[in-house]
């Protein structure tokens, strides 16, 4: 899918304003539970829901939902609440925040409110890229090759999946740069 | 007090909203154009009042008077004024043909009787 022309610079550009309010290190990965806190964006694990509801863990209803989730928006008007899936590994619960917060920081629309098929994979593929930024900016993926960094060292370092790291390395031209 | 307990932020929020809507714009573009953060235009979204220069810049950008959404300041009107307010501004809409513009003044007009709380007697 064709991003509009400057996307990805502007996501470059909001996610290193973001880092810098937030204050994190160069070399250090965003926490996401304090990003959605800057952002006034309350957020609640399936556990803490069920908990509320009263309902058990084990019924097969639960259990499906647990299948299925992995983090969503609930909306009341415009005021967003994250809720995620704390059965997740830490990367992938990463992953997850970070696509949520993206759609966030991009103020997407929620999905049932009228927009073409077309603009809602739009809004999708530019959550999924943005969402990637918040995980680890170009730059970063840049150091990580031209310190010719190993990939476990890099995971560990910034909280990635082994996919996510081949994934930032590959789209931004750092894997070009790596020899790994 | 204050100041900050007095502004209806969200009700500007929903007016901005609406200019990005009619404008066909994204709010990266907003973002861009006005050089608000996305921070602060995502905590606008949950409510929050953004600070006085993203304030100042947004208002000029979207043509939107800041000053109506401070509601102490603004004067109280009774039902029938605004509804004449409101037929006024269907009225100046060069958009709107004279069929167009008596249904939705209809259709006001019967939302608001449907919705509107009555005021306590005595007030």
């Amino acid at each position: 899918m064709k991003f509009a022309r400057g996307f990805k610079t502007h996501c470059e550009r909001a996610v290193t304003v973001l880092r810098a309010e937030l204050e994190v290190d160069d070399e250090a990965p965003i926490d996401m539970h304090s990003l959605a806190t800057h952002l006034y964006i309350p957020v609640h694990s399936l556990a803490t829901l069920l908990i509320t509801s009263g309902h058990s863990r084990s019924h097969p209803k639960v259990d499906e939902i647990y299948c299925k989730v992995s983090a969503l928006t609930v909306f009341d008007g415009t005021f967003r609440t994250i809720i995620y899936n704390d059965e997740h590994p830490s990367t992938r619960h990463r992953s997850n925040m970070a696509h949520e917060l993206a759609h966030a920081l991009l103020q997407h629309p929620p999905r049932d409110s009228g927009l073409a098929a077309h603009q809602e994979e739009m809004h999708e593929a530019e959550a999924g890229w943005m969402g990637g930024v918040l995980m680890l900016t170009a730059g970063q993926a840049r150091r990580i090759a031209g310190s010719r960094m190993n990939r476990t060292a890099a995971e560990t370092q910034y909280q990635l999946s082994p996919e996510m790291l081949r994934f930032r390395l590959n789209v931004t031209g750092a894997a070009r740069l790596a020899f790994m | 007090m204050s100041n900050k307990q007095e502004f209806d932020a969200g009700g500007f929020y929903s007016a901005l909203e609406r200019s990005v809507r009619d404008r066909k714009v994204t709010w990266k573009e907003v973002s861009i154009d006005t050089s608000v953060s996305q921070t602060t235009l995502t905590r606008m979204g949950q409510g929050r009042q953004p600070d006085a220069a993203s304030l100042a810049a947004l208002s000029a950008w979207a043509g939107i008077n800041p000053a109506n959404y401070v509601p102490r300041l603004l004067p109280r009107n009774t039902g029938e004024q605004t509804l004449e307010k409101v037929a006024l501004l269907f009225r100046q809409d060069s958009q709107l043909s004279d069929d167009a513009r008596r249904k939705l003044e209809a259709i006001v007009e019967s939302a608001y009787k449907a919705l509107k709380v009555e005021a306590p007697k005595g007030t």
